[in-house]
């Protein structure tokens, strides 16, 4: 997990910097991301964490700018290898997607379509970036389907996606992911819908993956496990903000929001892909309207006056950061 | 999958046998079936004779059986009024209705498709609402009236097109949109909600991920999934319209099953009125089966389950 503190421009593939996504108009309109800024660079797997409802999904689908039908980018950018996303075309956005910049979803038995065969799908993506026939297109599929290790690829190209388990359905997915080569890779809860073996497997792939190709991984979850031992660096969501960002290591040896500390705190021993973060009592808030203070203060322990005023991401150590008056000086939160 | 086809076969075995057993109850339910099906100037000795060669003075069950063997062998009874055996003369008019009820299907189709996904993709907006408030007014406008409504604009101001009948091919036109109209209404709204519902699902943000072009995602991802319900009611639909859709027929004098039924009813030839009857039912689950196994061509899940 090496830590790259100075940014070439070359080796940043993603910079998302003071992102506003709303979703509806006027004052009833939802703050699914509000002001959130991080990088992710070439070959490295960038976590993100934190409750249902945080904006983590938001943010990846602002990034291929698929946002729900009243959802809006407001405010804020977004470059892609250099390259403005948050006006390119549609078109434009088009040839990226699928292409250059790739994503998999948490639900691999409903993310495929059921009408059509597995193979056919792969082929489609392939085709809709590539110069190819389409003999050559399902000979690439097979390729890719032998990457993510399917057994018997050639024959399994025309089955359904039924016809297959969750993690064979993932596979598929990543092959498919795969089959333009991307520089960005989004990864949205990849496998909070499957068992732990077969997590492990998937996980493998992405770290494989971002080994020989140095693809950038996003990694959305909500298992900070999973981040633990597969990712190089992690920002922590809350209430549609990053609280605190930092290496991957650090979060885990020197947490310094009161969220992060308490998500470490109620982390279950062993892998439990499948738990939701549930830190403390009470739910996250959906913003709506103009903040008023710390979104975390209805449930944190450590709140106080001074928390009724909007606190800024405040740097407290190297490529560490977090959302906290108290950041300073406060102390290690541990039971 | 072999099993699946079987099942659905052996279904439709038994409701085929339940149309016939209530059939044969609407019979008795008048008391004397032998009056019912012997022409009201028949002596009282012909009506006995009847009687005992059609068995009805045995026992319930036996005669049930008996009938259930007449109709197998196709004889469906006597027509007194067309001296015919009812059977010929029900086919006959098969093909009228047939090709008036398919007519009808592919036009309100040839609409409803495309309005329903436009209103879909374009949910909320004036284009939606607006198709959707037609939708609604055509389907609580009633055939008859649209029928004359139309007959009225295109034979007699216009001349464009025959009043009725179906001596040329341009017969068809009139009453197979009057009645294709009735049908876009509930049509276009189906395939609306259908496609609304599959466009919020999963592979179609997966396909959309793909850098697919918003027109391959409707109309290759989503609309194959969002016509599987379609499917289904139109069988349905088309069940219901092999049955003879009588006030079409009467309005624009198309010689199909719905007319004949009317004639039969007013002439009390209970004959044809019974033939009808068995007839529409077959027609209507044997549609139904084609629909289930055309289903396990269009959605490879089925079978599977
Ligand atoms: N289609 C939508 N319409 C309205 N609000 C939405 C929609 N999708 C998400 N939101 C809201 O936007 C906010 C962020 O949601 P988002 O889906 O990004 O959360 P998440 O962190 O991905 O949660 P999860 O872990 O459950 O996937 C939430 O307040 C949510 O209620
Ligand atoms: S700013 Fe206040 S309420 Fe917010 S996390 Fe820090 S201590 Fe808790
Ligand atoms: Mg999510």
């Amino acid at each position: 997990m090496a830590l790259m503190t100075d940014d070439k421009p070359d080796d940043v593939a993603l910079a998302v910097s003071n992102l506003h996504t709303t979703i509806g108009t006027g004052p009833g309109a939802v703050r699914g991301v509000d002001g959130v800024s991080f990088t992710v660079r070439r070959g490295e797997i960038f976590g993100i964490a934190g409750e249902s409802g945080s904006g983590k999904s938001m943010t990846a689908f602002s990034i291929l700018r698929l946002l729900p039908t009243r959802g809006r980018i407001s405010e804020g950018s977004i470059l892609f290898k250099g390259e403005e996303l948050t006006t390119l075309s549609e078109a434009g956005m088009r040839k990226l997607r699928g292409d250059r910049i790739a994503m998999i979803f948490q639900d691999p038995m409903t993310s495929l379509n059921p009408v059509f065969t597995v193979g056919s799908q792969i082929s489609e993506a392939i085709l809709q970036h590539r110069r190819m026939s389409a003999t050559q297109a399902q000979a690439e599929a097979i390729r890719l389907m032998e990457i993510v290790e399917i057994p018997d690829a050639a024959s399994r190209y025309s089955a359904f996606p039924h016809q297959f388990s969750g993690g064979m359905r993932q596979r598929i997915m990543i092959a498919m992911a795969l089959s333009c080569a991307p520089d960005l890779l989004i990864a949205d809860e990849p496998t909070t819908a499957l068992d732990v073996t077969v997590e492990k497997q998937i996980i493998g792939f992405l770290q494989k993956l971002r080994r020989e190709t140095g693809v950038a991984i996003m990694l959305i979850t909500h298992n900070l496990n999973l981040l633990a031992e597969n990712s190089d660096r992690i920002a922590i969501m809350y209430a549609g903000q990053i609280v605190e960002l930092a290496p991957t290591s650090e979060i885990f040896a020197n947490p310094r929001h009161p969220y992060t500390q308490a998500l470490l705190n109620s982390m279950p021993r062993g892998h439990i892909s499948q738990q939701r973060l549930v830190p403390l009592a009470g739910v996250p808030p959906r913003i709506v309207g103009k903040r008023s203070g710390c979104s975390f203060a209805p449930r944190c322990p450590m709140a106080q006056e001074l928390c009724t005023t909007v606190p800024e991401l405040r740097d407290c150590g190297v490529g560490h950061s977090a959302r906290c008056w108290f950041v300073e000086g406060s102390p290690r939160h541990d039971k | 999958m072999g099993s699946y086809v079987l099942s659905r076969l052996a279904q439709a075995v038994v409701v085929l046998l339940a149309v016939a057993f209530i059939t044969f109850l609407l019979l008795h339910l008048s008391g004397d079936p032998a009056l019912l099906l012997m022409p009201p100037d028949a002596t009282r000795a012909q009506v006995i004779e009847f009687r005992t060669q059609m068995g009805f003075d045995r026992p319930f069950f036996e005669q049930f059986f008996q009938f259930l063997g007449r109709i197998l062998s196709g004889d469906l009874g006597y027509s007194w009024r067309f001296q015919e055996p009812v059977l010929p003369l029900v086919l006959e008019r098969l093909p009228a209705t047939a090709l008036l009820a398919v007519t009808a299907l592919i036009f309100s189709l040839i609409i409803a498709i495309p309005v329903g996904v436009i209103s879909a993709v374009k949910r909320d907006t004036p284009i939606d609402n607006a198709s959707m408030v037609l939708a609604l007014l055509g389907q609580s406008i009633p055939g008859f009236w649209i029928g004359i409504m139309l007959i009225f604009l295109f034979s007699v101001k216009l001349g464009w097109l025959p009043t009725s009948g179906w001596e040329t091919p341009q017969s068809i036109i009139l009453p197979a949109v009057t009645l294709g109209l009735a049908l876009v209404g509930r049509n276009a709204r189906l395939v609306r909600s259908s496609m609304l519902e599959v466009l919020g699902e999963d592979y179609v943000k997966a396909a959309r991920a793909k850098g697919l072009s918003e027109w391959r995602v409707v109309n290759h991802h989503a609309l194959k999934n969002a016509l599987l319900p379609v499917v289904t009611v139109v069988g349905l639909e088309l069940g219901i319209l092999l049955g003879g859709t009588v006030v079409i027929e009467v309005v624009f004098a198309w010689p199909g099953i719905g007319m004949l039924s009317v004639q039969a009813v007013t002439g009390r030839d209970y004959p044809i009125v019974q033939a009808v009857i068995l007839l529409s039912a077959v027609l209507f689950t044997l549609t139904n089966l084609a629909v289930d196994l055309l289903y396990t061509r269009i959605d490879p899940r089925i079978g599977y389950k």
